[in-house]
């Protein structure tokens, strides 16, 4: 099931280029969390931080709280795609929304995230972290 | 001192009230003076009789031969009132004044059992005028089926373990009697039981001591073995932004025909300062409250749930969880309507939360004590009778539509009359995955073979990994001319229904295994090995903390709890070792070659769809 998942968060990749748009520090018009974050997987340096990511994830959500966000990742990844969501604010979906916040209140968490997902605006970032942190379960 | 005492004399308690008339010895006379100064100088204005207590050698004492306080004899009886005769036994008496050693049970010492004896006593007195044992709100608070004129009836409420006296359990009257020992002369007892304490100090007019701190930390409680009782939460009433009535729709099985009721609270995240509707975003810290059946068999026996021969009991649990199991694997719609809660009656409800949660284990009965006459009970004890009054009804659906009408005032902001759309963007409901489900499978139906039936529902009945496998081969073949735009557009919604796909495949493998299992006694063996190795990790609240009765105090719970959960690492982890070899051999017998065959295929299709999924990310 848990590869079933990666193969679904894998299947909403829009394209490579937006991905190294993302880490190269290249502006992206539109960013697919799902995208960026295989490459974030793929970078030895994140792997710490995102098991990091995980550990918190599964402490404070339990295993129902990670499937409610895996299933969320799909709207998420369908709005931002389409340019529906901008910010933390705007996201629709309550579980990750709420992720979302936590880290954005999060200093040492978000110079993490900042110092591996370059570009794009704070959502994008956080998304692209979590999703990694989702995936690399 | 409130009471004129006179030795052998009629004693007058006030004016209008009862008179007390004992003849006894000067120690008796003394305690029966030291619990008179206990209870409020008016305990008794309402019984207008002559009471006389006397010191006589009972029957019983026969049997107390104990001088250990925590081994009396069953059977052993410390009082009986005959209307007003309060007769105490002599045996009791003589070791309340020779004996002044502490025991680690009851009231402590025998002189404070005397106290309790009497205030025991005197309190079915007044029950016998007042009726205040048969109170409604009285009956819901200690657990009863339904309410009852009659306070002989036994409590529903049989857990002695959490119990400071299993007597309470005897009928309403003792309820009330024991529990007025305890709220009279144990200031812990307004923080172990304190819905009961809130309710008693009302109607008796005895004083909350208010030394204690209360614990409003619950455990969330899981179907993820490695989740059970992992989590501790502060339900403090503070800390509560609102309670929601919480509605599973109609689902397929038999027991969930009406719905089932639970309710919600909106716990605020740690981090906040302020209560308010921003806690509505801190949806991983909210709590599900959910009556359920109790049930450690590996198999669901129906005649044992008509008959309430499974424990019902207050489930805690992530709401997230909740929403799980209802919207994605029962494919049910989830409502959650605000309640309108003055904060005492937020309190009063949450008092009750963890009274229950930590004492009670009912009688579940499918049709007429399941989660919604739990649920009605529960929040009717919170409210007015005018309110509770309202909610006549006991199916969920019905004590929905009870709770949202809008004359009945029940709901914070009017719910009635919203259509379906408005409810789900006000977030009053959360949508079952089938319309997610169903419109990706209606896209697909148009470029997949075994797609064709229009309706999803059939399709989930039919469909299997291998023909769908075969078209996602074709399919592949296929799209080799398609717009990269649409083939990504398809791939993604095939992706997405197969893990949908195969979650439902194996939620479905244990109920086979369990449904084959008398075929074949290997098969049982294991399938029974598999339960118990379940059911060691199958454990009740007041098993993980445990009290001296009640809901435990904060030193009782930060004591224990994490011993707990240190322990508990290593259960799991041999646990799901030991399900894992259980399943293995389960899956290993012919009676599985279907599942096992239909797990390969879905290997299959996890390899193709990987590689569509590389496919399309590939597209430039």
């Amino acid at each position: 099931m848990k590869i079933l998942l990666i193969t679904l968060a894998l299947s909403l990749s829009i394209g490579n280029v937006f991905a190294q748009n993302i880490l190269q520090g290249t502006t992206a018009v539109t960013l697919s969390p799902f995208v960026a974050a295989t490459r974030l997987l793929e970078m030895t340096t994140a792997a710490p931080f995102l098991s990091t990511l995980v550990s918190a994830l599964g402490q404070s959500r339990g295993v129902a709280g990670k499937e409610q966000m895996k299933d969320e990742l799909v709207g998420l990844n369908s709005d931002i795609e389409a340019g529906i969501v901008n910010s933390i604010g705007e996201v629709r979906q309550p579980a990750l929304k709420e992720f979302f916040a936590e880290i954005a209140a999060d200093e040492a968490q978000m110079n993490n995230i900042d110092s591996m997902v370059k570009n794009g605006t704070q959502l994008q970032k956080i998304a692209t972290a979590v999703t990694a942190a989702l995936l690399s379960e | 001192m409130k009471w004129a005492l006179l030795g052998l004399a009629l004693i007058t308690t006030c004016s209008q009230a009862a008179t007390l008339e004992y003849k006894s010895s000067g120690f008796l006379k003394g305690e029966i003076e030291a619990s008179l100064d206990i209870l409020p100088s008016n305990y008794l204005n309402s019984v207008q009789k002559q009471i006389s207590i006397d010191e006589i050698q009972l029957k019983s004492d026969a049997l107390f031969v104990s001088e250990d306080l925590c081994k009396i004899n069953e059977g052993v009886k410390f009082g009986i009132t005959k209307k007003d005769k309060i007769s105490i036994s002599a045996r009791l008496v003589q070791l309340a004044e020779s004996n002044t050693k502490e025991f680690n049970c009851g009231h402590k010492t025998f002189r404070n059992m005397l106290r309790a004896v009497i205030i025991h006593e005197l309190t079915h007195v007044k029950d016998n005028v007042e009726k205040i044992s048969t109170n409604a709100d009285f009956q819901r608070i200690v657990g009863m089926k339904k309410v009852q004129k009659n306070s002989k009836k036994h409590l529903m409420n049989q857990n002695t373990v959490s119990s400071p006296d299993a007597y309470e359990f005897e009928n309403l009257e003792e309820s009330l009697a024991v529990n007025t020992e305890y709220l009279a002369l144990d200031p812990e007892f307004e923080c172990r039981k304190p819905a009961t304490a809130n309710f008693l100090s009302k109607k008796l007019g005895i004083k909350l001591a208010g030394t204690c701190q209360k614990n409003y930390k619950v455990l969330a409680q899981s179907a993820f073995v490695e989740d059970n009782y992992q989590l501790s939460v502060n339900i403090d009433p503070k800390r509560i932004y609102q309670v929601h009535y919480l509605f599973a729709g109609k689902g397929q099985a038999l027991m969930s025909r009406w719905g089932h009721a639970m309710f919600r609270l909106i716990v605020c995240a740690p981090f906040r300062k302020t209560v308010g509707p921003e806690c509505m975003d801190d949806v991983s810290h909210h709590l599900a409250l959910s009556y359920r059946a109790y049930m450690s068999d590996i198999n669901i026996s129906y005649s044992k749930g008509m008959f309430g021969q499974y424990p019902s009991q207050l489930f805690i649990m992530r709401y997230l969880e909740v929403q799980q199991e209802y919207t994605k694997f029962d494919l049910r719609d989830l409502y959650s309507i605000p309640l309108k809660l003055t904060s005492e009656q937020k309190k009063d409800f949450l008092d009750l939360t963890i009274e229950r949660f930590w004492t009670y284990q009912g009688r579940y009965y499918f049709l007429d004590n399941n989660c919604g006459t739990e649920t009605v009970k529960h929040l009717a004890a919170a409210l007015s009778d005018d309110e509770s009054k309202l909610i006549g009804s006991i199916t969920p659906l019905k004590i929905y539509n009870d709770i949202v009408k809008h004359g009945n005032d029940l709901t914070d902001g009017n719910v009635d009359g919203l259509n379906r759309e408005q409810m789900i963007s006000g977030k009053l409901i959360v949508e079952s995955m089938f319309e997610e489900l169903n419109s990706n499978y209606q896209v697909l139906r148009g470029h997949l073979e075994s797609f064709k039936d229009k309706d999803f529902k059939k399709f989930l009945a039919k469909t299997t990994a291998a023909t769908r496998l075969q078209d996602y081969e074709r399919f592949s073949d296929a799209s080799t001319n398609m717009s990269p735009e649409e083939k990504r557009q398809i791939v993604l919604k095939l992706v997405y229904l197969e893990r949908y796909l195969a979650s439902r495949f194996l939620m479905e493998v244990p109920k086979k295994a369990v449904a084959q299992m008398n075929k074949d006694q290997d098969l049982k063996n294991e399938v029974m090995k598999m339960g118990e190795s379940m059911k060691t990790l199958s454990i009740q609240p007041w098993e993980v903390v445990s009290a001296r009765y009640g809901v435990p105090t904060a030193p009782e719970f930060e004591i224990q709890y994490p011993k707990f959960v240190n322990k508990r690492q290593g259960e799991i982890k041999m646990s799901i070792d030991s399900q894992m070899s259980n399943l293995q051999n389960i899956l290993g017998k012919k009676y599985f070659a279907k599942e096992l065959n239909e797990l390969e295929e879905l290997k299959k299709i996890k390899k193709l769809t990987t590689e569509l999924v590389n496919q399309v990310s590939n597209i430039q």
